[in-house]
């Protein structure tokens, strides 16, 4: 079959030496690594706060999501300049003729339609996200997971397909190693170095405090917020306000246990305090450290006689109406950490109303969609 | 010794004669399954996902990389081959790329379509100057590459 005329136009076009695949290879091997890492922490974060039987998160390290899921959207962002260059590479295949050669051939380049529109959207919708935006009318962690199985599969497959390519020509043996392309791979390299490191610091501070003044883009600022902390959700926003502030409020503890409990905010505060110094670490990235006092979720299980004693798990409600998180489970490690509070306080003041008063839940480790606010329950079972 | 291999030397024309099948199998057996749990599950939680309108967006991203921004890519390139003498040509198209990927990534910021009034905490930076400044210090660089190019050929040991 001969190449039709448009595209025999496309291939006379002058164009960059760096279409090649010791390039491709290079951009795809750091292409790889960042969205595994964004897959990984992303399957991780998923676990969590969707735990099946076997899964068991524990509440230490402290501070170990806040770190993988500022991992995960750091990542996310830096993969975008690597996606960008990459595709900009191989670009000039899209043209190949015949399209197709063989099955094997058909099967990688079809592997290839969910590979970059799943690149794409993976990133792309990240972006929006933390931005905020949902241009869309499904629901953004549901579609972000699904597609991320669809994006990683084809690049397993994508990377199978293209192992010996790759070895070819990154190899120690490769030719291509020392040929006439490389000082302008160099500067493509270097280049595309510079502008990954750019939009890594332009987000970055939204986890790594002390880049927070060079992170332009950054969903947050440390420290702008009720009592000194960014919040995701205002008393308003949930429709708690007026119930909030009732003085007939009480915390009930019941489900699997000897005494039933049901305290009002005076009686909690004659209770042991408890101080500790947990961060909020948003789903979105950003993530802040605030010192927190309250009674610990133990002492609570303790005075109610919980049957199960410490390996009890606790189902928290909150009193906001709908929405998703308006519960969330305590499993008996994270129960046992005298850290794991029903915290009264922040910063030494009565908590904000938009940060849960009379009493949140706050406890290591935690991502903070589960560090519900404005509890009035806790069921233990 | 026979060696069966080298009596059929036109077996297969388009295969380098390294080519091993091996990896692309393993790649496809791990990666093939990975990749349809993923279509299984957005469609079993299709209420959430909404699965048409989800591979309209995956297979527009698509489309539009490859009709639109790709396109456009090139075409800048070529203008700054045409526009730009030859030895800031690298630094005018790294400072292009650069601002262009800048820009994509602010725009939803810089629209502040997630803005909530309820929570002032939200987007609460001035995005505009931010990347501004970003986009500056992109073309700051890229003139003293420039500039450090334009010497680097003047001096007597560019010859080469």
């Amino acid at each position: 079959m001969d190449t039709p005329a448009p595209l025999r136009w496309v291939e006379r076009r002058p164009r960059s030496a760096l279409h090649e695949p010791r390039t491709a290879a290079l951009v795809g091997i750091a292409l790889g690594v960042a969205f595994t890492v964004c897959f990984l922490t992303g399957v991780l974060s998923h676990l969590i706060q969707q735990p099946p039987s076997w899964f068991t998160w524990p509440a230490r390290p402290a501070g170990f999501y806040r770190i993988s899921q500022g991992l995960h959207v750091i990542c996310g962002f830096v993969s975008i300049p690597l996606l960008l260059t990459k595709l900009w590479i191989v670009y000039p295949k899209l043209f190949e003729w015949p399209p197709v050669t063989s099955v094997a051939h058909a099967f990688e380049r079809l592997s290839l339609v969910p590979l970059i529109g799943g690149g794409l959207f993976m990133t792309m919708s990240g972006t929006a996200n933390v931005a905020r935006w949902y241009p869309w009318t499904f629901f953004f962690p549901t579609a972000h997971y699904w597609v991320a199985y669809v994006t990683f599969g084809a690049l397993v497959i994508h990377i199978g397909a293209k192992w010996v390519t790759m070895r070819d020509h990154v190899g120690k043996a490769s030719p291509s190693r020392v040929d006439v392309l490389v000082p302008e791979r160099r500067l493509l390299l270097g280049g595309l170095a510079a502008t990954s490191g750019l939009v890594f610091f332009a987000v970055a501070g939204n986890t790594i405090g002390p880049l927070s003044k060079l992170a332009v883009l950054a969903q947050r600022r440390p420290g702008n917020g009720p009592q000194g902390m960014p919040v995701n959700k205002s008393a308003k926003g949930a429709g708690v306000a007026d119930i909030a502030e009732d003085p007939s409020w009480r915390l009930i503890v019941e489900g699997k246990v000897g005494n039933p409990l049901e305290l009002s905010l005076a009686d909690l505060a004659a209770m042991k305090q408890r101080t500790a110094e947990l961060p909020i670490a948003c789903v979105e990235g950003w993530s802040t450290s605030g010192t927190w006092t309250g009674v610990a979720v133990r002492e609570l299980l303790a005075l109610a006689g919980a049957e199960a004693g410490d390996d009890a798990t606790i189902t928290v409600e909150s009193f906001q109406k709908g929405g998703l998180y308006r519960k969330a489970e305590i499993n008996s490690s994270q129960a046992k950490d005298p850290d794991t509070l029903l915290a009264l306080q922040l910063n030494g003041e009565p908590l904000h109303i938009d940060h849960g008063f009379p009493a949140r839940l706050i406890g290591p480790n935690r991502p903070g969609v589960l560090q519900t606010k404005w509890v009035e329950r806790l069921v233990v079972s | 010794m026979s060696a069966p291999e080298e009596s059929a030397p036109t077996a297969t024309p388009t295969a380098t004669p390294t080519a091993s099948p091996v990896p692309a199998i393993i790649g496809a057996v791990i990666g093939l399954p990975m990749l349809a749990y993923g279509v299984w599950g957005a469609i079993d939680e299709r209420s959430r996902t909404k699965p048409w309108e989800l591979a309209r967006w995956v297979i527009g991203a698509d489309i539009v990389h490859d009709a639109i921004w790709a396109p456009v890519i090139v075409a800048a390139s070529w203008l700054i081959g045409r526009l730009i003498p030859r030895i800031a040509q690298t630094p005018v198209r790294w400072a292009s790329a650069t601002t262009a990927v800048l820009a994509l990534i602010a725009w939803p910021f810089l629209r502040g379509y997630g803005r909530d009034a309820s929570i002032p905490s939200l987007l609460d930076r001035n995005y505009a100057t931010g990347l501004l400044t970003y986009i500056a210090v992109v073309w700051v660089i890229a003139l003293g590459w420039s500039l450090w190019r334009v010497r680097a050929a003047r001096g007597p040991v560019a010859e080469g």
